[in-house]
């Protein structure tokens, strides 16, 4: 044994000893949160990976979902939310996890799916298993309220209307892909600190427009404090929190009443099929039946946000998927352009 | 105004309700133990502290980490004090005076000094933010990409400060800063950049694992080579002492000009984004000197050096809450900790915070007056107890620290790529030491380097490619001129002097 001739543990020893612990406590931190089999499922904790921030509509929506998705599945056990902050990393983290229904997580659509189309990711979802539609964001064109902007066609005649986002996501490829079909001459700045980050631009005068969904809290505000007004909301209804901003559809652009975030959930490739309905009706029964978690929506003040859950089953989910490949791939001059 | 008054009154309740003013006092004693550990400075514990706020609200998080911060700069001046090395870089100015006063059995009044100049410090810088947030409410607006740019050069022009008079090694610092900070997806030109297919690296190099492996695992290796234990060789402590911390107090209150003088160069500098504690430490200290009618008796016991540095250093912490706030831009190393809090809890500073969580705001403020107020108290009452952390072996600290270093990496993203992110930067971070370069000038450039790109390209956008937008506006211009002044003002000033 090495040591000290006395018997005592050497300071070299020693540290090399801390040294070891350290990576050995690494490797079993890890290997303690990986999940494993169970003979009952569910049998033991549910992750549930948020390759969003903790703190917006991903987050929000995961910690109350898997807050009371728990009493609707068979066996008692807990559902625990894991938020990567990394759209990338936490999709391909969901792809390639173990295929036993304990790894679930977010699919978002067209955001991973137009990622997935311009570069070469480190995922494939068109392999991965499908649980759940949970909810569906239509997006919108929005403009400071002293804008000089006052319809749709004042856009479309301008020689270039300037539009602001965080770039890389969803908000940069639907605002790319909607003013490209709408023949608005669209100039991109991105660089904004969420959907925040990209009003609080356009508001002090760094552009003049952007694309994001009315149901996303911070437009919510600006909408309901008169800061902002929509030009269009790319949906079939107007929206109760700008009834006067026409629709798309009524605009005659019926293509585009669908342009929106879906909030897909789902699990890596293989999940068994008893497994995954299992899961979905456990997600399903959460969002359209529990008053609790309702009750909990509405104490988290996102009210708005809440309007959107429209959970839909696994085949409905595939079919938003798949859409959602379609639409990219027409698309992908545009995306490259971009992402 | 009635908005700002609720806004105080629901952060006191909200301070002071309980559990949450327990951490204030939890936030506070990690703070002064871990400022009393040299190297180990408040940035290091609310990095390590950040990914267990997870399970406290946004408003318990944000009393934590503050109060970490304000206790840590009064605990680094009990080491700087008692046993002449600055528990943090910021108290480096303390040691001049602080310690000479130790050894001629000053210990309790040098003491107290430092306490009664920190909390007063720190209201002081306090008061002037709150006196600033109504006005804050329409600057947010007059800051646009183009003067972002120029706050993110100005920091990183504080470059040539950091090095200790050596320029070379801080360039050379602060440009391999630069080289982390513009790796990943840049969506403006749309360019993957540095990342060797690698797909941790699109999204660029996480930085608080980064700032965990840089200075809490290259601190936990520089004292793994270490015998013994951190104390130092000489024997110390506040023993005989003829004079008492009450003559430290009434010093401070003796000298309302001197301390108004260091308070607010400490408040301005510190709101300054990037600039750092040292700077502010020095100029206090500088002004001190230059302003004595014994500028000689400095650096052999002057309680007036006490008095300026610690005025200085609580004061830039209360000062560097504003741009972290208003603009999103931190302004100093724990700023970037505490704007991650912020953003990990879902609080958005900017617009957000000042218009609908203007109570955090107060909240913060409220928890670091009361951390100073406390520690400063408690801090006369336990020095010399405190200072026993300093005899400890490094063979039950080094286990410690790494242990909470892999850890802490590992929680933020529940990611093992982190956990090699801190691994590999603590190896660089002590290279980095042991090669005479300096951390500081790699931070700057980590941390001002996207700022200072992504604002450049926003700006040209907004221009058309003009680059008059960078001096045609009214505060870029003023900034642009402060800018230049930084850097060629001290060398003209050097010149003169030789």
């Amino acid at each position: 044994m090495d040591g000290n001739p006395d018997g005592t543990f050497g300071r070299r020893q020693y540290l090399k000893a801390t040294a070891g612990a350290v990576a050995t406590g690494s490797v079993g931190l890890t290997g303690c949160l990986s999940a494993g089999e169970g003979e009952d499922f569910p049998s033991e904790t549910i992750t549930w990976i948020n390759p969003s921030s903790g703190g917006g509509g991903y987050g929000a929506f995961a910690q109350g979902i898997s807050k009371h998705a728990p009493e609707h599945l068979p066996n008692d056990v807990e559902m625990s939310v894991t938020s990567v902050n990394d759209w990338i990393q936490g999709t391909s983290r969901i792809h390639r996890a173990d295929a036993d229904g304990y790894t679930i997580g977010w699919i978002d659509v067209p955001g991973a799916v137009g990622n997935q189309v311009a570069k070469d990711v480190p995922y494939d979802l068109k392999e991965c298993t499908l649980l759940n539609r949970v909810a569906f964001h239509p997006f919108s064109i929005a403009v400071p309220a002293d804008s000089e902007y006052e319809s749709l066609e004042d856009m479309q005649a301008a020689d270039e209307v300037t539009f602001g986002s965080p770039g890389g996501g969803v908000a940069s490829i639907l605002g790319a892909v909607s003013t490209d079909a709408l023949d608005i001459p669209m100039k991109l700045i991105t660089g904004y600190s969420g959907s925040n980050g990209t009003i609080t631009g356009m508001l002090r005068g760094d552009f003049e427009a952007v694309s994001l969904p009315p149901s996303t809290p911070p437009m919510t505000k600006a909408l309901k404090n008169d800061e902002i007004r929509l030009i269009v909301l790319f949906a079939q209804q107007r929206s109760e929190l700008a009834p006067d901003a026409p629709t798309a559809a009524e605009l005659g652009y019926d293509d585009l009443t669908g342009t929106g975030l879906n909030r897909l959930v789902g699990g890596p490739p293989g999940i068994d099929d008893d497994r995954a309905d299992v899961l979905s009706e456990a997600i399903e029964e959460t969002i359209a039946s529990d008053g609790e978690f309702r009750q909990w929506a509405k104490d988290k003040a996102k009210h708005a946000l809440f309007t959107t859950l429209k959970p839909e089953g696994r085949e409905a989910a595939r079919e938003i998927l798949d859409q959602g490949f379609e639409n990219m791939r027409a698309n992908e001059d545009i995306l490259e352009q971009h992402l | 105004m009635s908005g700002t008054v609720q806004a105080v009154l629901a952060a006191l309740s909200t301070v002071f309700a309980w559990p949450t003013i327990l951490f204030v006092f939890l936030g506070a004693l990690i703070g002064v133990v871990t400022g009393v550990i040299p190297g180990l400075g408040g940035a290091v514990a609310m990095v390590l502290l950040l990914p267990f706020t997870f399970v406290l609200s946004p408003a318990q998080a944000m009393v934590l980490l503050v109060s970490v911060m304000g206790g840590t700069a009064f605990g680094g001046s009990l080491t700087a004090i008692l046993v002449n090395i600055p528990g943090t870089p910021p108290n480096t100015a303390t040691c001049f005076d602080g310690y000479p006063m130790t050894k001629e059995g000053r210990a309790d009044e040098a003491i107290g000094i430092s306490a009664t100049a920190s909390a007063l410090g720190a209201v002081f810088g306090l008061v002037i933010i709150v006196a600033m947030v109504p006005v804050a409410r329409q600057t947010i607006f007059l800051f646009q990409p183009p003067e972002f740019f120029w706050l993110a050069v100005g920091g990183l022009t504080v470059v040539a400060t950091v090095g200790r008079g050596n320029l070379y090694r801080s360039l050379v610092s602060a440009g391999f800063g630069l080289m982390l900070g513009f790796v990943g997806f840049q969506g403006q030109v749309t360019a993957t950049r540095y990342t060797y297919d690698i797909a941790y690296l699109w999204k660029g190099i996480s930085v608080l694992p980064l700032l965990i492996g840089l200075f809490a695992v290259t601190e936990a290796i520089r004292l793994g080579l270490r015998d013994d234990s951190i104390e130092v060789d000489e024997a110390t402590g506040p023993s005989g002492d003829r004079r008492s911390w009450l003559d430290g107090v009434k010093h401070v209150l003796a000298h309302p000009v001197l301390f108004l003088r260091a308070a607010g160069s400490g408040t301005i500098i510190g709101m300054i984004p990037g600039v750092g504690g040292m700077l502010a430490n020095f100029v206090a200290y500088a002004q001190a000197v230059k302003t004595s009618d014994d500028p000689d008796s400095f650096g052999r016991g002057n309680p007036s050096g006490v008095l300026a540095s610690e005025a200085s250093n609580d004061a830039k912490d209360a000062g560097a809450i504003l741009p972290t706030v208003v603009l999103g831009i931190p302004g100093s190393v724990s700023m970037v900790v505490l704007l991650s809090g912020f953003l990990l809890h879902g609080v958005t500073p900017g617009r957000q915070l000042l218009n609908e969580n203007l109570d955090i705001l107060f909240t913060i403020i409220v928890a670091l007056l009361i951390t100073n107020l406390v520690v400063s108290g408690l801090g006369i009452v336990t020095s010399r107890y405190l200072i026993r952390i300093t005899r400890l072996s490094t063979d039950l600290l080094v286990p410690f620290v790494l242990v909470f270093s892999v850890s802490g990496a590992y929680v933020i993203n529940r990611s093992v790529g982190d956990v090699a992110v801190t691994l590999l930067f603590g190896l660089i971070g002590f290279a980095i030491v042991a090669f005479d370069y300096s951390r500081i000038a790699v931070v700057l450039g980590v941390i001002l380097g996207p700022i200072a790109e992504t604002a450049f390209h926003q700006s040209l956008a907004i221009s058309n490619g003009d680059p008059a937008i960078f001096v045609t506006r009214p505060i870029s211009l003023v900034l642009v001129a402060l800018v230049v002044a930084s850097l060629v003002v001290p060398p003209l000033r050097r010149a003169r002097a030789a």
